[in-house]
């Protein structure tokens, strides 16, 4: 008989765990209600009327153009998501989206300064995946050889992946007929992702969305997913019942660096065109926190990645309307994912 | 060549010592059991504060009391997710760190650029005029020197003293407090914040004595860098102290070479540190695991 | 109020702790049901029970854990509420738990200063030598043996203040001459007028030491406060059970002889989890048909050997084969016909979130594959099918297995392993563990069935008596090393003792 001394918990409506559409739903409601609220408080200490601000936001989302830019934000979102998404249900925290997004640019661009002709978009998009997934197999080498929390080395490896870009295009890929700004010189136009008939939108987002239904269908329903599921809920229990443990975390590892990879590739061919400094944007970490707000769900994460897409476009209306710095959205984002962290779902009993 | 051992010594010292009270911070969440990786964006929350308000006030040492209360507000989030909402914790630090972010550059906008007053180095009399030592341990700024008290002082509280038993049990076996009448929560709460609010010290620091300016995401992985090093110091005060005057070193060997005209690369050396941390995170491997403190390895694995 | 004079004996009427009429309900089950209990100054009183009798339950409820729905606690005579652990050692009532709540990277003087502020080594030496307990005030927790730890928190509970001390099954995880020197501790306290609590399902323990007995089951009172030499075994088992348990048939047929051994390990050791060698230079064989028990006190290299037996552990030295080929991993293991129960299921086993049929499949030597999908249908069947042999009634297969109490997660970890029918080793590693009774006689029949039918079986338990009712032979563990083998049939608890503490045969 073991004693467990955990006292009775009051159960209080607020936090019991429920089930059901409408409890679930008042709950999200409530939520993203108190992150709107505190950032509207922001939004006044700063001057700005937020009622304005914020209507200003949502509506300067709703134009065609800023849909497609919508759109165009998210594709890359998406892919890094599920860079996070699928190592996750193998128990495995993949904070170095941003890194490895960064590497797979850098791969695609390295491909495309060699390959010309038709050959070269493909091979720039199989680059970019070999070079996120490479970066990505850095950490996780580290985690089944010797041990190291994989979290801590997927960040620190963001910086030392920022670096190379840096020394790459300050130094050896330097566009030297360029306006001196550190920059690769910038894609032939077959090296660029083609759009979507009649839109600005690039192909990139059709690429993600597939990319996103296999990472579904994979696991859910295939014994891969399985498997990975069970490395993730208990390593022990998958080592007993015989799994290759290590060989599922690398696999899962290595298709999350790579989806990651080709997030960097899309961004880079199908909107940027050029490597530069501040190229990402934090792609991977706001991508990190999609797939934290969805829980890790690919479905969800892909609605997700719209959205913080959408918050993204609607802050650039801010610093032109409002005169708020851009990176002001920062706020907005962690203060709706901290609200949903915390108050969407039933406490785990950890 | 002597000169430039001189030179890195001091630099570690100088650029060490943002990053110890960070790690020193981040040493009280995780002995009891928390890992936050927001305390990259306490430090960047206690760097603005401490530049804002040093520059509103005219006296550093109300910018560095506003850098640790920033800071420690910033952690009062990650702990209340943490400890009372249950949120997991990598993920929680992150967005943290985010919010930080967020916070400093729509706040810090102003103070781009904008003059403070700041900490200059003070030379200790006699102590100063030692060979070598004199120059390396006592040409500082004064919060240089209250950090050399810090992490003894730690050491000392974690071990000797009721408290310190307290949080380690928290890092423990926290159940076993509820057992006797404790919160183990507020416990870790407690330690979460005055983590933070020791890594704001650490990012006031950074602004008012180090950098003498205030800029966007000026931490640049600093606080990041804290949690790892925390790790590989096996969750000693005394090795944190150590291992923050290596990156100090790290950080302080590309201007010392390169005002000997020796041209390095500036991107390898900016990696260096973090190349550093992890090839150290790599040899010691699961050695620091076992190390851990046995509710964090739960976090950790 | 009179207090005993520990000196005479003499028992006054008020007791130090008394409940009535106590009553606890968890959603629709009736944890406790007016239950009538007492302890007096200078007795030792045992609790006896079936797992889910609502010993737990009570104990939780005198300790502050859980709130009664109904009844009264009152100490030495006056009413009194305990909504805490503290506030229950405020009124003297101490608790040694069966997991012991110890820190273990703290010493011993840390561990007693979080329950007793500002106390000193010099102050724990004294109390040590007063109640007769051999424990070092300096010493990491984790460096001490389970009985050292047993020790170190009885003087806990004691220097707390507690004149009520109730011990959760003190005995399960101790050695037979550990036990008597804990009883002689016991004896110490009720000859110096505490009240003692003990909670234990073995009736020879019951009769060393209780004074006074009560029996649950089913959240009532069944026998309350008796004297246990009024009662015969068999009335206190059914007591305890609510109809006559059949025993096993004790005439079973002795394995082949000279058959080839399944199980065969030839000198070897193995590291434990913490990276020291946990099993030392073992030679052990089980032959087909032959059930091996393995004792030893808790942490003895019991682990480590059921896991190198199923290929979850490498060997350092030596060689560990299974009919005749050598073990290399769990997955050949699994598909070499080794099936095992594990000792901590939800440490080791159990997926949160999964299912029990999804747990099913994790025990199959070959999932059953449907293009790139696991055949779930199948697997749905298979469970069926081996539920049905095995008839340890387990919970809906769309059940998460880890949102299951503890008995009924042994019977999925039970009908996993046992309801293969080709399997030629089975390692149970504490098989019984949490169930009840009735259905830890049907686990013993079952893996005698699987004895007979050819496999070998080998079983790790804490229950000298289980050991010696189902085995061939008795492997005795200590420190890592195989003390030695005796035949079960006539075994003599003493020596098994004596081999687990590491004592010549």
């Amino acid at each position: 008989m073991t004693t467990q001394l955990t006292p009775d918990r009051v159960a209080s409506p607020l936090l019991a765990p429920k089930s059901g559409f409408g409890p679930a739903l008042a709950r999200w409601v409530g939520a993203l209600a108190g992150a709107i609220a505190i950032f509207s408080i922001l939004l006044l200490t700063k001057g700005a009327d937020p009622i304005a601000t914020l209507v200003d936001m949502v509506v300067s989302t709703t134009t065609g153009a800023s849909i497609e830019q919508i759109v165009i934000k998210a594709a890359p979102l998406v892919l890094a998501a599920m860079a996070v998404v699928l190592p996750a249900r193998a128990g495995l925290a993949n904070v170095g989206g941003e890194g490895q997004v960064i590497i797979g640019a850098v791969a695609g661009a390295g491909v495309g300064l060699v390959v010309s002709g038709p050959a070269a978009l493909p091979l720039m998009l199989i680059g970019g995946a070999l070079g996120g997934a490479l970066w990505a197999g850095l950490a996780v080498a580290l985690r089944v050889t010797v041990g190291v929390n994989e979290a801590v080395t997927t960040l620190l490896l963001n910086y030392v992946a920022l670096d190379v870009m840096l020394y790459l295009i300050y130094e050896p890929w330097k566009d030297a007929n360029g306006s001196g700004q550190p920059a690769t010189p910038p894609l032939a136009i077959e090296q660029r992702l083609p759009l979507v008939g009649g839109t600005a939108v690039h192909m990139g987002i059709v690429l993600a969305l597939v990319a996103a239904a296999a990472v579904w269908l994979t696991l859910r329903h295939t014994s891969f997913g399985f498997r990975l599921s069970v490395v993730g809920g208990n390593p022990e229990a998958a080592r007993r019942a015989g799994l290759p443990v290590a060989r599922l975390l690398v696999t899962a590892m290595l298709l999350g660096g790579a989806l990651a990879g080709l997030a960097g590739v899309i961004h880079l061919a199908g909107i940027e065109f050029k490597l530069r400094p501040g190229l990402t944007t934090n792609i991977g970490y706001i991508a990190f926190l999609a797939a934290w707000l969805a829980r890790h769900n690919p479905l969800p994460a892909v609605a997700a990645a719209f959205m913080l897409a959408a918050i993204t476009v609607g802050g650039d209306s801010l610093q032109l309307d409002s005169g708020l710095p851009a990176a002001t959205v920062n706020v907005l984002m962690a203060l709706i994912l901290l609200a949903v962290l915390g108050w969407t779902a039933k406490r785990s009993t950890s | 060549m002597s000169d430039l051992v001189v030179d890195v010594l001091t630099g570690a010292v100088r650029g060490g010592t943002a990053i110890m009270f960070a790690a020193l911070g981040e040493t009280l969440a995780e002995r009891a059991g928390v890992v936050n990786l927001g305390t990259e964006g306490s430090m960047l929350v206690g760097a603005l504060a401490g530049y804002a308000v040093a520059a509103e006030t005219g006296t550093p040492w109300a910018g560095l009391a506003a850098g640790l209360v920033a800071g420690g507000l910033l952690a009062l989030v990650h702990a209340v997710m943490v400890v009372w909402r249950r949120a997991d914790q990598f993920a929680t630090g992150l967005t943290v760190m985010f919010l930080g972010l967020g916070l400093t550059s729509l706040f810090g906008a102003a103070y781009v650029g904008r003059a403070a007053p700041g900490f200059d180095p003070v030379a200790v009399p006699l102590l100063s005029d030692l060979p070598v030592l004199g120059e390396v341990l006592f040409h500082h700024d004064p919060v240089t020197y209250l950090s050399f008290a810090a992490a003894p002082l730690m050491w000392w509280w974690l071990r000797g003293t009721r408290g310190g038993l307290l949080l380690r049990t928290a890092g423990e076996r926290a159940d076993v407090l509820h057992v006797h009448g404790y919160r183990p929560g507020l416990i870790r709460g407690a330690a979460v914040v005055a983590g933070g609010a020791l890594a704001g010290v650490g990012g006031a620091q950074l602004a008012t004595a180090y950098a003498h300016a205030w800029f966007e995401g000026m931490t640049a992985g600093r606080g990041f860098i804290a949690v790892a090093l925390v790790i590989f110091a096996v969750w000693r005060p005394l090795w944190v102290m150590a291992g923050s005057y290596l990156f100090g070193a790290a950080l302080a060997l590309a201007p010392a070479l390169q005002a000997r005209g020796l041209s390095l690369n500036q991107f390898a050396l900016d990696a260096l540190p973090f190349l550093i941390t992890l090839a150290i995170l790599a040899i010691l491997g699961r050695r620091t695991l076992r190390a851990a403190p046995e509710e964090l390895r739960r976090v950790f694995t | 109020m009179t207090l005993t004079d520990p000196r005479t004996g003499a028992k006054t009427d008020i007791p130090l702790l008394a409940v009535r009429g106590l009553t606890r309900r968890f959603g629709e089950v009736l944890a406790n049901d007016a239950v009538d209990f007492d302890v007096r100054p200078g007795e030792v009183h045992a609790l006896v029970g079936e797992n889910g009798a609502g010993k737990s339950t009570l104990l939780k409820l005198v300790y502050g854990v859980h709130r009664p729905d109904s009844g009264d606690i009152s100490v030495e005579g006056s009413p009194v509420t305990v909504g805490s652990p503290a506030q229950a050692r405020s009124l003297g009532i101490g608790m040694v738990f069966q997991d012991l709540r110890l820190v273990p990277a703290l010493s011993v003087t840390e561990n007693i200063a979080l329950a007793v502020r500002g106390v000193k080594a010099r102050m724990i030496a004294d109390a040590a030598a007063e109640h007769g307990l051999a424990v070092d005030p300096q010493a990491r927790v984790s460096h001490l043996s389970i009985g050292e730890r047993q020790r170190a928190e009885i003087l806990k509970v004691l220097m707390t203040g507690s004149r009520i001390v109730i011990l959760d099954e003190p005995t399960s995880v101790l050695a037979p001459q550990e036990v008597t020197a804990l009883f002689a501790v016991v004896e110490r306290l009720r000859a110096t007028g505490y009240g003692v609590v003990i909670v234990t399902h073995k009736l020879n323990e019951v009769r060393a030491i209780a004074d006074r007995v009560t029996v649950l089951r089913g959240g009532r009172v069944i026998l309350g406060g008796v004297d246990p030499g009024n009662y015969t075994d068999a009335e206190l088992v059914e007591a305890m059970v609510g109809r006559a348990v059949p025993s096993l048939p004790s005439e079973r047929p002795a394995p082949p002889d000279g058959a080839a051994a399944v199980l065969a390990l030839r000198g070897v050791s193995a590291y434990g989890e913490s990276g020291v060698i946990r099993l030392k230079d073992v030679t052990l064989e089980v032959r087909p048909g032959e059930l091996v028990g393995v004792a030893g006190v808790a942490g003895s290299g019991q682990r480590e050997l059921c896991e190198v037996a199923c290929g979850l552990r490498p060997a350092s030295s030596g060689v560990v084969t299974v009919a005749g080929v050598e073990v290399t991993g769990p997955r050949q293991a699994l598909a070499g016909g080794v099936c095992d129960v594990p000792e901590d299921p939800l440490a080791d086993a159990v997926v949160p979130g999964l299912t029990i049929v999804e747990h099913m499949a994790l025990g199959l030597p070959k999932v059953p594959r449907r293009r790139a999908n696991v055949d779930w249908a199948d697997v749905r069947r298979i469970t069926t099918e081996l539920e049905e042999r095995v008839g340890l009634q387990m919970a809906a297969g769309h059940r998460k297995v880890a949102e299951l109490s503890g008995g009924n997660v042994q019977r999925v970890m039970l009908t996993r392993a046992l309801g293969r029918g080709d399997s030629v080793l089975v390692v149970a590693a504490y098989p019984s563990r949490g169930l009840d009774i009735a259905t830890t006689r049907r686990t013993q029949e079952l893996l005698l069935e699987r004895r007979a039918a050819g496999a070998a079986v080998l079983v790790v338990s804490e229950d000298l008596d289980e050991l010696i009712s189902i085995s061939d032979r008795i492997a005795v563990m200590h420190d890592g090393h195989l003390a030695g083998i005796v035949p079960a049939r006539g075994a003599d608890r003493q020596e098994i003792g004596s081999l687990m503490l590491g004592g010549a045969r």
